[in-house]
């Protein structure tokens, strides 16, 4: 679903991402870790086209995101570590807006906003202004529109900040869901203890360069995935 | 206090440095060039010295029959009343609204440092207008009775007191603004309204000053006795002739009162800016689930932003209260228009150039409206959604010209011809104006989306930057208004030196606009889209 060969973004005199290569199947749910300014936000950003890489390529579904990138974004959705949503417009304007955008018919939408509204515990806040809502249920807002049209391919960077635990377990319910049904999630985390019970696949980036990739087992083995992360952490230190 | 300051300064002087740039690699690396919007300011100042130095030249007679008091307090009373106007609603959103606002209040600074720091940019806007009215005056007074020595110094003391007069008294404005909008429902519609009732105070006051001031030698006796009466007045006035006490009396009273507005304003931070929910809760919407197409659905979001945003929609949708005003004032003194124009003398001159006249009028007003201008730079920290989503940068384009059209060209087309049915114009000259006046929206939106794409920034702490002080409508508003003297000049260039009906000279405008707005279509379309993608 998504494939990313050789990867590599540069800010200026600086690598953010040095060379990487990483592909995620449908139905495999990725966490993608590293430290801060590893990487992993260049990386997301780059895989939806808000920045062009500067060697590689990267497509969704087989479709170039620097080719064809509106293609490329219909089969996805991405939800940013800090959701910046229109203020101006109610949660339900804001929803439509995304429905209107990816074509979804009147009936599919009323039934899925309604459906994750729900399950997210956000629908009685949906006709207020989004101005009005905490960090939280912005979040909330972000997480349904990105579902909205059953993308094939999720991009969620940190989506668990600002949640509260019941939507915190919703959201993994939905994510588990969505790669049941064919689904890919690529998603950063630094909450190792979720990812690893979550996820069958795991990536870790360290200083823009790939160290670690393959199945939760094949990566962690018998310890724990916060052990094997401090381990290479610290190889790196050494 | 020393790096508060550094901050505020470095983004005050960013406004004027380089806009956004490309996020492609090897784009745009350099900065763009940093002196235009600067130097768009200083024409401003400089056109509005221009324009006060022949007023106050006007007032000569005052100064001949040695109320040379009396010239200062109007000269420093008009000064206070263009600050006011011009600050007021710029200082409430650059004290209440600054995004920044709350992660200053959660440092260990005192909050009247953050007040202070942040009036130190607005003390600069301020006394552009102080400044602007009262050195063309000084320098008429200086010509017409001669230079003293003292002058220089106690004039700019006094320029500089009366700047922080000025802002005591737009601080207690904005926070009286401050206190309406936390308790309104609708902001944006509310400051428009409480916008347009200001101004229709501020022009009757003004009406009135003027026809005072058209025969200011005769009048100068009563005026004399009506501003004797008024304290303040006098003390201003005389302190400029050198009177000691009075000079004492503005520098201290302007010290005293702005340092009494910010301790009060620092004691209500806290308040002002914590919302009144209750109070200001919109009321929730009724759900509107319709399909539209994409660029149905980027229109719709723009006009949500336009008339949710009281920066936006004060600062830039003035214009579009005043095109339907026209034709109503049209409508109610039709009598007195009419009986002007059917005199014989006047018929003779001015009634081919009825709806030329009324052309430029609308012209005037449109040029104001230049609503795609702020459009690009207020996507601020969500333009990613944009970018996210499977939209291309022309249907975002699209989708922002069609929030314009349908904003603008409606009205200015039924006003166009309610104009010239009310006057009588005819309708061959009502079709020409009502087409001059669609072109000229056309011409205004796609100009004024180029300089927005130009001018983009995406750093903005609160809303009335890219509003009200951004290159994109600078350039949008001053080049509206450059046209529209171009074209004044083509039409009297058509009808007197080529003797050319009025009408087939309007048909021309007419031409040269239609021809404008499709060079500008292929303007954004091309270059804009590209530039609109590389962000």
């Amino acid at each position: 679903m998504l494939r990313i060969d050789h990867f590599t973004k540069r800010y200026g005199e600086k690598t953010a991402v040095d060379d990487l290569s990483l592909h995620v199947a449908p139905g495999e749910l990725c966490a993608f870790i590293g430290h801060n300014g590893a990487g992993k936000t260049t990386t997301l950003k780059a895989c939806c086209g808000l920045l062009q890489a500067d060697e590689g390529t990267i497509t969704v579904g087989g479709v170039s995101v620097r080719d064809d990138p509106l293609a490329a974004k219909r089969m996805l959705a991405y939800i940013p570590d800090n959701p910046d949503i229109y203020e101006f417009l109610s949660g339900y304007d804001f929803l439509n807006f995304v429905a209107d955008i990816y074509g979804i018919p009147k009936d599919v939408r009323a039934e899925r906003i309604g459906r994750l509204g729900d399950q997210l515990e956000i629908t009685g806040a949906l006709p207020s202004l989004i101005s009005e809502y905490s960090h939280g249920m912005k979040q909330k807002v972000a997480v349904l529109a990105a579902f909205l049209h059953e993308p094939k391919l999720l991009l969620m960077d940190e989506p668990f900040v600002g949640l509260d635990p019941v939507a915190s377990h919703q959201l993994k319910l939905l994510m588990t869901e969505h790669c049941e049904k064919g689904g890919a999630i690529l998603y950063s985390t630094h909450v190792l203890e979720v990812a690893e019970k979550l996820c069958d696949r795991v990536a870790i980036l360290q200083n823009g360069r790939l160290v670690a990739n393959g199945t939760m087992d094949e990566v962690k083995g018998d310890s724990s995935l916060e052990s094997v992360f401090l381990g290479l952490a610290e190889q790196k230190e050494a | 206090m020393g790096a508060l300051f550094r901050v505020q300064w470095k983004s005050f002087l960013r406004r004027f440095s380089r806009p956004a740039r490309s996020q492609k690699p090897g784009r745009n690396k350099k900065p763009r060039s940093k002196g235009f919007v600067l130097g768009l300011w200083i024409f401003l100042a400089l056109w509005l010295e221009l324009v006060m130095f022949i007023f106050w030249f006007a007032m000569f007679p005052l100064l001949e029959m040695g109320y040379d008091w009396l010239f200062f307090s109007l000269a420093g009373l008009a000064a206070l009343a263009l600050a006011v106007i011009g600050s007021a609603f710029l200082t409430q959103a650059t004290l209440y609204d600054a995004k920044d606002n709350e992660l200053l209040l959660a440092m260990p600074i005192p909050p009247w440092r953050i007040l202070l720091v942040r009036m130190l940019t607005l003390l600069l806007y301020t006394l552009m207008f102080v400044a602007g009215i009262l050195l063309p005056a000084c320098v008429v007074s200086v010509i017409l009775t001669g230079f003293r020595f003292w002058q220089p110094a106690v004039w700019l003391l006094l320029i500089l007191a009366l700047t922080l007069f000025a802002q005591a008294l737009c601080c207690v404005l904005g926070w009286f603004l401050r206190q309406l909008l936390l308790r309104l429902k609708n902001k944006a519609v509310a400051s428009l309204f409480g916008m347009v009732l200001f101004f229709v105070v501020y022009f009757a006051a003004y009406n009135g000053m003027m026809q005072g001031i058209a025969d200011i030698g005769a009048h100068a006796e009563d005026l004399s006795a009506a501003l004797g009466s008024f304290a303040p007045a006098v003390v201003i006035g005389r302190a400029f002739c050198g009177d000691i006490l009075c000079i004492l009396a503005v520098l201290l009273v302007s010290c005293a009162l702005f340092a009494a507005v910010v301790w009060f304003l620092a004691k209500t931070f806290f308040a002002s800016l914590e919302p009144k929910r209750r109070a200001a809760a919109a009321k929730p919407e009724k759900r509107d689930e319709r399909e539209r197409s994409a660029v149905n659905a980027l229109a719709r979001r723009e006009r949500q932003r336009f008339l949710r945003s009281p920066s936006y929609l004060t600062n830039l949708g003035f214009g579009l209260v005043l095109l339907p005003a026209v034709p109503i004032a049209a409508l109610i003194f039709r009598g007195n228009i009419l009986g002007v124009l059917e005199q014989p003398e006047v018929a003779a001159i001015l009634s081919p150039y009825v709806a030329p006249i009324c052309a430029v009028l609308l012209g005037f007003i449109l040029c104001t409206t230049p609503l795609t201008a702020p459009s690009v730079s207020l996507e601020g920290k969500t333009l990613w959604l944009l970018r996210s989503l499977p939209v291309s940068g022309r249907d975002v384009i699209r989708g922002k010209m069609r929030f314009h059209f349908r904003f603008t060209a409606p009205l200015a087309a039924l006003s166009a011809l309610a104009l010239a049915l009310i006057l009588g114009c005819g309708p061959i000259n009502a079709l020409l104006l009502a087409v001059f006046a669609v072109s000229l929206c056309a011409v205004i939106g796609y100009f004024g989306m180029a300089f927005g794409l130009r001018f983009a920034r995406f750093d903005w702490t609160n809303e009335s930057w890219p509003c009200k002080q951004s290159g994109g409508v600078t350039a949008s508003i001053l080049g509206g208004y450059a046209l529209l003297i171009l074209l004044v000049g083509v039409f009297f260039l058509l009808t007197l030196a080529l003797s050319l009906p009025a009408a087939v000279s309007l048909a021309v405008c007419d031409v040269l606009l239609l021809l404008l707005a499709f060079f500008g279509y292929r303007l954004v379309y091309g270059w804009g889209v590209g530039v609109f993608e590389s962000f």
